[in-house]
């Protein structure tokens, strides 16, 4: 596995005093956007065949779903109307019944995120600019850079040296996105208080083996 | 010490007010968030497969901050009422449908003091489509001759192709 190192982004001082553990997490990864083969689509339906209304009631209880709703509620998020991102692939996979396909590099945080609970984001690596952290808005920052949409001052976002990137929903700035053209990308987890060092490798090691295995499949059929 | 207190400015009075550390109180209200975030999913896990119960109070939640020890009281105030409200909620339905129970109970006993009478799974609180109807034996012959008997539905119908 090529898999790059892991790196701990830098997170905003008093955040870090607020809300110890919280942080992110992300690695490079060389790998381009594009179909998802059928081999992954067919893990993708597996996955969604785990998932009963009942499985998705008791995960609210499970470690790292609870961890996650703790921090949005500490953030002054309710979880019950902006889901967190496990909460919300969960509940599409009831309504879709299923989880249908958006390609890669999508899919590839579907899957990482229903299997370990992590939400997980992916940029192009060529529109970071130094290196990623979470941090609360500035005053009159926007979302992505100078053509985005205004962000409310204080709001926790994924930011690089220059802008916000990406909110804690896991909403990724269209300038930030993997695009046509992109070649390596910076998959990204967010961690909680309480949440182990094994599940964010998981789930850094889960999207970023997957869309290895997509640009190998997809070059061989 | 004379020297000391001679000093200009020695005795001038602190213009500075010192804030209280708010630490302790924003950590203690955090862990309270915890805690009740931790019986709501309990409460929640509890109530399924019961429909109609709310678990969002309607208010739109906003961007996520850090907030100030006033916000974190009201998470937690609001986190607290909710819990309390569902929990009344879920403790008047468990006693409807101990009731339901209880019907069930008796109407397989003594259909006859039942004609009609139809209770669910639903209505007992139970997952499925199950349910028990007092129906006549016989049609119109059973009902004149007050023959009564509980039929029980097989379960949900299968699902169909949208």
């Amino acid at each position: 596995m090529s898999q790059g190192a892991t790196h701990e982004g830098w997170v905003d001082e008093r955040l870090a005093v607020e809300h110890p553990g919280v942080g992110l997490q992300w690695t490079e990864v060389a790998a381009r956007p594009g179909r998802t083969p059928r081999a992954i689509r067919d893990r993708m339906r597996e996955l969604a065949g785990r998932y009963t209304g009942a499985t998705i009631v008791q995960s609210r209880q499970d470690e790292i779903p609870w961890a996650y709703r703790v921090l949005w509620r500490r953030l002054g998020v309710d979880p019950d109307v902006d889901r967190t991102p496990i909460e919300r692939l969960m509940l599409e996979r009831l309504e879709a019944g299923g989880l249908p396909s958006h390609g890669m590099p999508a899919d590839a945080t579907v899957v990482a995120t229903l299997e370990t609970g992590i939400p997980v984001c992916v940029f192009d690596a060529a529109a970071i600019e130094g290196t990623l952290g979470l941090r609360p808005a500035r005053s009159g920052e926007r979302f992505g850079g100078e053509d985005g949409l205004p962000l409310r001052s204080g709001e926790v976002v994924y930011a690089d040296a220059k802008r916000p990137v990406a909110r804690l929903s896991g909403d990724v700035a269209v300038a930030c996105a993997p695009r046509d053209g992109t070649t390596r990308m910076l998959v990204c987890a967010l961690a909680a208080a309480t949440v182990s060092q094994m599940a964010l490798d998981e789930a850094l090691w889960t999207a970023s083996n997957l869309l290895e295995a997509a640009g190998r499949l997809e070059g061989s059929s | 010490m004379i020297e000391l207190l001679d000093r200009p400015g020695a005795t001038t009075p602190q213009t500075q007010p010192t804030l209280p550390d708010e630490r302790a109180a924003r950590r203690t209200l955090q862990l309270q968030i915890e805690r009740l975030e931790l019986e709501l999913a309990g409460l929640f896990a509890e109530s399924w497969p019961r429909k109609g119960l709310t678990w969002a109070d309607g208010t739109a939640s906003g961007a996520p901050r850090i907030l100030g020890l006033g916000e974190l009281e009201q998470v937690r105030d609001r986190l607290a009422t909710r819990i309390a409200d569902r929990r009344r909620e879920l403790d008047e339905r468990h006693a409807i449908e101990q009731a339901n129970r209880r019907l069930v109970e008796d109407m397989l006993r003594h259909p006859e003091r039942h004609p009609w009478v139809r209770v669910s799974h639903e209505d007992i609180g139970e997952p499925g489509c199950r349910h028990w109807h007092v129906v006549p034996r016989y049609g119109l012959l059973g009902r004149l001759a007050g023959w009564w008997r509980v039929k029980i539905s097989s379960g949900c119908p299968l699902a169909m192709a949208r």
